[in-house]
This record gives C-alpha cells, sequence and structure tokens, in this order.
C-alpha cells in the first residue's frame, strides 16, 4: 500500500446499497498514520505513523500488540501476508524489512536497487514480489533467496498474484503486464489504457484480471491473451485499489480524490461480468487510509483515521 | 558591499566541495566557475568546458525517481505547455540528453508532464503534459509555468520518462531550489520530501525579465545508462 497524505476530513455522505450497515473497530492509534495494512485472516493490523513507529493490532481484541520503532524511516511501500504473520515496511532509502507480527521481531531485511513502488505476497505467503524501480522481483520467502527478475517496465505501479499463485500480473505506465510466476515469462500484455493503471487483481479462477487507473475506468482483461474484455463506466475518481470478492461476484474499488486525497472519494463495489456497478460506499468518518482488502470469509475492511484513532470498517456481504 | 573574502582558493575549494559533495560534478564545477575558484580560457565557453570534461571522465546517470501515478500515453508532441492566460510564474525549461559516457543521445523521447499552478493533473486531457524529442544535438525545451503543489506530495516537480534506443528507460523527476519548502537552503533541506533521495534533482532556478514578466529558467540535464 502506497502512503497518503495525511489527512482527518470528514466525509458528509454514506451509502451503502446492497450491502449490511458496516460495523466499526475503533483502535487506539496515538500518532497518525500514513499507511495502514490489514491482512485478510486473523484480525491483524498494522500501520506506520508520522511518529516513526510501526504499530501492530489485534482488531479482534482491539489491542494493540506491538510498537516497533522505524528509527526515523519515512515509508514508501507496505504489505501484509494473508494470514497477518508478516508486515514489509520499505522506506524511501530504499531498505526492506519484514517483521514477524507476533513477536514483533524483523524476519528478513534487505536493500533494494531503489525504493518499492509496489509489493504484494502471494495468497499463501510462500512468494513475495516488489518493484524496486526496476524490474519487478520475485523472492522466495522461506529461503529469502530471490528468484528472478521480470522484464523491464515503465514504472511499476501495483504487483498481485492469482489466487493459486502460478500467475503474476502487473500495473505501469504502458499498462498490464501477466507472467507466469513459475518461469518468469511473459503470458499477456494489454496497452489500452491512456492513463496510467494503478490497480489490479485477478478473478477468483485466474482467468480474467480487473484493473483501473488514473482515468477512472476499470477494465476486465483476459490473462491468457490480454484482451480487453469489458470497460467500465468512468468513475468519479481515479482507482487506486482493485480488489475480487471470495465469492468471485464483486471486485472492490478503492478509489481517491484525484486533485486532493484529503477529500473524501468512495469505495465502488462493481460486478465482475457486467463491470456495473453494485453500490459504493463512503466513510462516515475520516478519509480512507491506504490498505482496504476482503476478508477470507466474505466481508470488505478498510481503514479510516480521526485524530487519536484508526477506524476498521467491515462491510457486510 | 560584504566582507572581502580572505579565504585562499584552496580553502574555498575544500569548503565548497565539503558543503556540496552532494551536487553533481558539473554542478560543482559550475558553482566553482561562478565563485572564480575554476577559470576557463576566453576562447572557451564554460558550457563547452564542462561538456569537454565530461566526455572525458564520464557521466553519472540522472538519479531515478518514480514515474508517480498520472501518467498519459499520447502527449503531444508541442514545446509551448504553457496556454495565454494560464496562472503561474512561467517557467522555460532546457537541457541535453546524454549517456553515462558523455556523448550526446540524438533523438530521446521526453515524455514530460506536471500539475498546473493549483497543484492539479490534467487527467483527461493533456494540459502540461507534452512529449519532446531530443534535437541533433541532444537538446530539448518547452515552455510551462511552475508547477504548484500537489497536495499528496511535499514539493513542486516536473516528471520525466525518458527512452531512447540502447538505452535504459529512465524515470524521474526535476525539483526546483527554489520551492519553498527548502527555506532557501535546498542542500540542507532537500530530503524534507522523502521522494528526493539525491540533491542533484533540484535544480537552480534563474529569474529573468521577459515581457514585462519574471520567467524562470531552469537547466535540466538527462544522462542516461547503456543498455
Amino acid at each position: 500500500m502506497r502512503r497518503i497524505a495525511l489527512t482527518f476530513a470528514v466525509v458528509a455522505n454514506s451509502a451503502t446499497v446492497g450491502a449490511q450497515q458496516p460495523s466499526e473497530t475503533r483502535l487506539e492509534a496515538p500518532s497518525p498514520l500514513v499507511m495502514t495494512v490489514l491482512s485478510r485472516s486473523n484480525g491483524i493490523v498494522a500501520g506506520a505513523s508520522i511518529d516513526h513507529k510501526l504499530r501492530v493490532w489485534d482488531s479482534r481484541s482491539r489491542k494493540l500488540t506491538h510498537t516497533i520503532d522505524l528509527a526515523g524511516r519515512d515509508v514508501a511501500w507496505s504489505a501484509i501476508s494473508d494470514d497477518g504473520r508478516l508486515v514489509l515496511v520499505a522506506d524511501y532509502a530504499a531498505r526492506v524489512t519484514i517483521w514477524n507480527t507476533a513477536t514483533g521481531r524483523v524476519e528478513w531485511e534487505f536493500k533494494t536497487p531503489h525504493y518499492l513502488t509496489a509489493a504484494a505476497f502471494s495468497r499463501d505467503g510462500h512468494l513475495l514480489a516488489i518493484a524496486p524501480g526496476t524490474p519487478v522481483q520475485l523472492y522466495d520467502v522461506g529461503s529469502r533467496r530471490l528468484i528472478r527478475e521480470l522484464e523491464t517496465t515503465v514504472g511499476t505501479t501495483s504487483v498481485v498474484f492469482s489466487r493459486n499463485g502460478t500467475s503474476l500480473a502487473s500495473t505501469d505506465g504502458d499498462g498490464v503486464r501477466i507472467y507466469d510466476a513459475g518461469s518468469g515469462k511473459l503470458m499477456a500484455r494489454n496497452l489500452d489504457f491512456v492513463s496510467e493503471p494503478l490497480a489490479i487483481d485477478y478473478a477468483i479462477d485466474g482467468k480474467t484480471v480487473f484493473a483501473g487507473g488514473g482515468d477512472g475506468t476499470v477494465l476486465s482483461i483476459d490473462s491468457k491473451t490480454g484482451g480487453t474484455i469489458r470497460r467500465s463506466v468512468k468513475l468519479t475518481d481515479p482507482v487506486f485499489y482493485a480488489e475480487t470478492s471470495p465469492n468471485g461476484r464483486e471486485t472492490a474499488v478503492v478509489t481517491q480524490n484525484a486533485d486532493d486525497p484529503q477529500r473524501p472519494a468512495p469505495v465502488v463495489f462493481v460486478d465482475v461480468g457486467s463491470l456495473a456497478t453494485k453500490f459504493s460506499w463512503a466513510s462516515p468518518a475520516g478519509v480512507l487510509l491506504p490498505g482496504a482488502t476482503w476478508t477470507s470469509d466474505g466481508h470488505f475492511i478498510v481503514a479510516t483515521q480521526t485524530p487519536g484513532a484508526l477506524h476498521v470498517w467491515t462491510i457486510r456481504f | 558591499m560584504g566582507n572581502p573574502d580572505s579565504r585562499s582558493p584552496e580553502q574555498r575549494w575544500n569548503q565548497l566541495h565539503l558543503a556540496e559533495s552532494r551536487l553533481s560534478r558539473r554542478d560543482l564545477l559550475a558553482k566553482c566557475a561562478a565563485l572564480g575558484v575554476l577559470a576557463v580560457v576566453p576562447s572557451l565557453s564554460l558550457a563547452d568546458a564542462l561538456d569537454a570534461w565530461d566526455r572525458q571522465q564520464g557521466r553519472t546517470p540522472t538519479p531515478w525517481n518514480e514515474l508517480g501515478p498520472f501518467y498519459r500515453k499520447g502527449a503531444p508532441r508541442t514545446t509551448q505547455l504553457r496556454a495565454p492566460g494560464d496562472r503561474g510564474m512561467p517557467l522555460s525549461v532546457s537541457g541535453r540528453v546524454f549517456d553515462t559516457r558523455g556523448d550526446i543521445v540524438p533523438g530521446a523521447t521526453l515524455e514530460i508532464w506536471h500539475t498546473n499552478d493549483a497543484g492539479q493533473y490534467d487527467l483527461s486531457g493533456y494540459h502540461y503534459r507534452t512529449s519532446l524529442v531530443a534535437e541533433a544535438n541532444g537538446s530539448y525545451a518547452f515552455e510551462s509555468i511552475m508547477p504548484g503543489h500537489y497536495p499528496a506530495r511535499v514539493c513542486q516537480h516536473v516528471h520525466y520518462l525518458v527512452r531512447a534506443p540502447g538505452h535504459k528507460l529512465l524515470t524521474t523527476q526535476l525539483y526546483f531550489a527554489t520551492d519553498p519548502v527548502f527555506e532557501g537552503n535546498p542542500d540542507r533541506n532537500y530530503t524534507k520530501d522523502p521522494l528526493i533521495q539525491s540533491r542533484e534533482l533540484v535544480r537552480p532556478v534563474a529569474l529573468a525579465p521577459r515581457g514585462g514578466n519574471v520567467t524562470a529558467s531552469v537547466s535540466f540535464e538527462v544522462v542516461l545508462e547503456r543498455a
């Protein structure tokens, strides 16, 4: 998740149609956050703050479990494994650190050519993809070994593994690229974006990818050929994150106000087949922080903040 | 008048070199020339002398900076990004494209974009966006306005995406030494924007009167690595 400008703006309107009213989990946040990551299972939340601390919460018990000193490091990107066991923090000095959230200890640390502009764990946590300004790199998490580098891209903005980890998709200034994760071979490309795509995810069967970007449109793309299947209507704001629900029916599209990220922008849930908007949701308290996700049991969770508090919203279906 | 500088040229050089160790060699030599520490024979221009030096010594690649979230393909080839009536201080940017051997790279494509005076990107069109091709002598230039501060970023900046056959693609950003964020001291304060990992990307700004207005001029040379 990329960091955002700090904000406490309040959204006036909240609209949730087609889902139950979201529930809120309020966590004490002693310092304003610049990024958060939310695990898909086990309720782990991690956030870096302007006091250069990484805090880890258990959202189920609402307890702060670890406060880790980042020693003045400015966070460029963060990621979390599905089970919440590993949290990756990359700083602008091109240092990547992965902590074990159970112990609060460093598991792995390494330098990269430049700071990261994207990172993602595979769903099983065995692989890690990072974009350090140069070609995307694939690491084996268990052995901490660089497996391979993919081809050079025009500024990678997001990476994601397919559900079974056999395929990897990325977005960059040219468009969308889909690779075989095992061989690193480029399998397909889509160059139909004019404005740079910024977010991508697979359908649960891996046959389609959904990508969105600066112009506020979402494309469904055949992951075998790279061809565009469908293009959504233009949303009001650029798309910064996209993720398909575990039941495969919706893709959650997190938008951000382009002119001022401190102004509110909604999460839009689109039908994976038609790309029509099913409903949208805007936070009633605080602007979205980076780090939304679908939980493994089928809810969408997203974080906002107000002074002194981190709010985790659960949208139930 | 201020106090005369009683230091020897060597002392001035040492102080300059220590204080400016994060500058590129070319910037350092240009500063030395301005301070009188470095002299160039009258038959040779300073720019030509620095070019010759670079060809002898080689150049360091322009530091990388991220592409940024609002790049758009297909920008028109125009040197005039500023439209009549646009708000903001007029800005002239020029430079040349080299490789790390100091050789000129003609024909390099430079895609350039930035915000308007209010810090907003044009997401549906191509205002303040261009795609230039470096001339045979490696030069490029464009007229625009000083960009505003984009709310999610600390500093004013101009995005570059530079491609040339046989060279590695470069994404970088140009910053302005006059940015208020630097409080007049970019050497000390450039890290206030965490994305600026190299002082070299913060360029001096020259103000000059033009047509009853003041125009800001910036030189930004691009050095590509060979593929």
